[in-house]
């Protein structure tokens, strides 16, 4: 047996092979909040109050909500839910991220079927946009091998796209290009008959929407995604609500960008081989599931010039999904 | 032979002379070199040729606990099952990678 995990800033996500011909996937929601009791009969109400909720009790007595429950409860709270990773990479904002992650994939990720089953998760490829000291991919593998190895897998690590590119261009012969759409990164890769060719990233997608509408709207960014999530808007289009609208505006901004990114990237770069057939684009992650996102990309593409011919621009078939599948398929290959 | 053509012998042999023990001194000499103090103008200075020697900065990574975090309330994540021969592409994509 097998397992694929895709650790993502917003998601994670479980894939395994159910019985014959299904796989299951678990989906939990890479958030969490922390409610602080001041008082015994404080602390007696909180946890009344979260009963039928995902949380776990802290030694100091806090209460730690985690998952959709985390966003609800902060939303609830006109305040923003944490996150224990942050573009991609386990969070060094948050003080607890660390712990509550490890928490977090412990339980999502539950034992092995047996000693040392193969486990492969994603990790993000090096920004091109940012040269960070915080956004240290080494450090946020070695804190997943080591707590998945203490769990006793067998785990290794994937880029996130070219995990994509497994699950999403098989009847193209593996070649073509994938862009994940996560909520901290965009992340791309290049494949020539499943061999990545070019991988690289860009540190901004849907967490950078959520914060400029906010700050244009002067709301939490939980209640922009909240909004974004629910609500009906289409990418670069009006709409009546201000907060859509500004998300949609922010949209519209962001595919352009990283379309001028992926141009800069790619254009005159030495590992791009001649490619002898247009290439088939696909796109995934959450970020990308929003109305008119791939008409737009596919529009922006062209528009800004990008260097390599293109066949078309389609969605994966389960975006949420797809990557999750791509580590499983590396899984069960390993 | 006139006197002429015997001193031309002469400074030719002289000369051949000169060039063979320059030959011979380059090529059996001591080799002389000091790389660290090269020399170079004020304005184009001559960079020292630096040995490559880098400390493994790597990030250790501590022991994370989370023994103290007492789970309450439900299970973590909601389970999606769908209909999907995995197997099928793994075998696919494990056999592209044999053939190469």
């Amino acid at each position: 047996m097998a397992k694929g995990l895709d650790v993502g800033t917003s998601f994670i996500v479980l894939a395994e092979e159910g019985s014959k011909g299904k796989v299951v996937y678990k989906d939990f929601r890479d958030a969490f909040y922390v409610i602080k009791p001041t008082t015994p009969i404080a602390t007696k109400m909180i946890e009344k109050g979260l009963a039928g909720k995902t949380f776990v009790k802290d030694e100091d007595g806090s209460f730690i909500i985690l998952g959709k429950d985390a966003i609800e409860k902060a939303v609830e709270r006109n305040d923003s839910a944490k996150r224990p990773m942050y573009k991609g990479v386990v969070s060094s904002k948050e003080k607890d991220a660390r712990r509550i992650l490890t928490y977090i994939l412990k339980e999502v990720s539950g034992k092995p079927s047996e000693p040392g089953e193969k486990l492969v998760f994603c990790i993000p490829a090096q920004p091109v946009d940012q040269e960070d000291d915080d956004f240290d991919v080494g450090y946020h593998e070695d804190v997943i091998i080591k707590l998945l190895t203490e769990v006793g897998y067998s785990a290794r690590a994937i880029n996130e796209a070219e995990a994509l590119c497994y699950s999403e261009l098989e009847k193209d012969d593996y070649t073509g290009v994938a862009l994940s759409w996560g909520a901290g990164m965009v992340n791309v890769c290049v494949m020539l008959n499943g061999e990545p060719v070019v991988t690289f990233s860009t540190t901004k997608s849907g967490d950078w929407v959520d914060r400029m509408a906010a700050v244009a709207t002067g709301e939490a960014d939980s209640i922009v995604q909240a909004e974004k999530e629910q609500g009906d808007f289409t990418v670069g289009e009006p709409n009546d609500n201000q907060v859509l609208a500004a998300v949609a505006s922010y949209y519209d901004r962001l595919i352009d960008y990283t379309t001028k990114q992926l141009t800069a990237a790619m254009d005159g770069h030495k590992s791009i081989p001649k490619f002898k057939d247009p290439l088939p684009i696909v796109v995934a992650g959450g970020t990308s599931k929003a109305k008119g996102f791939v008409d737009l990309f596919a529009t922006k593409l062209e528009a800004n010039g990008f260097p390599l011919p293109v066949k078309e621009v389609r969605h994966a078939a389960d975006p949420l999904h797809a990557v999750a599948r791509g580590c499983l398929i590396a899984a069960q290959i390993m | 032979m006139n006197d002429i053509t015997i001193f031309s012998i002469q400074v030719l042999l002289y000369v051949t002379a000169f060039g063979l023990g320059f030959v011979i001194g380059k090529i059996t000499g001591p080799k002389i070199s000091d790389p660290i103090d090269a020399k170079g103008s004020f304005f184009k200075p001559v960079q020292r040729q630096k040995k490559v020697v880098e400390i493994d900065e790597k990030k250790f990574v501590t022991d994370i606990t989370t023994d103290r975090l007492i789970k309450k309330g439900g299970e973590l994540g909601t389970q999606v099952i769908v209909n999907d021969d995995v197997g099928a592409s793994a075998s696919k994509l494990a056999q592209l990678k044999k053939n190469k």
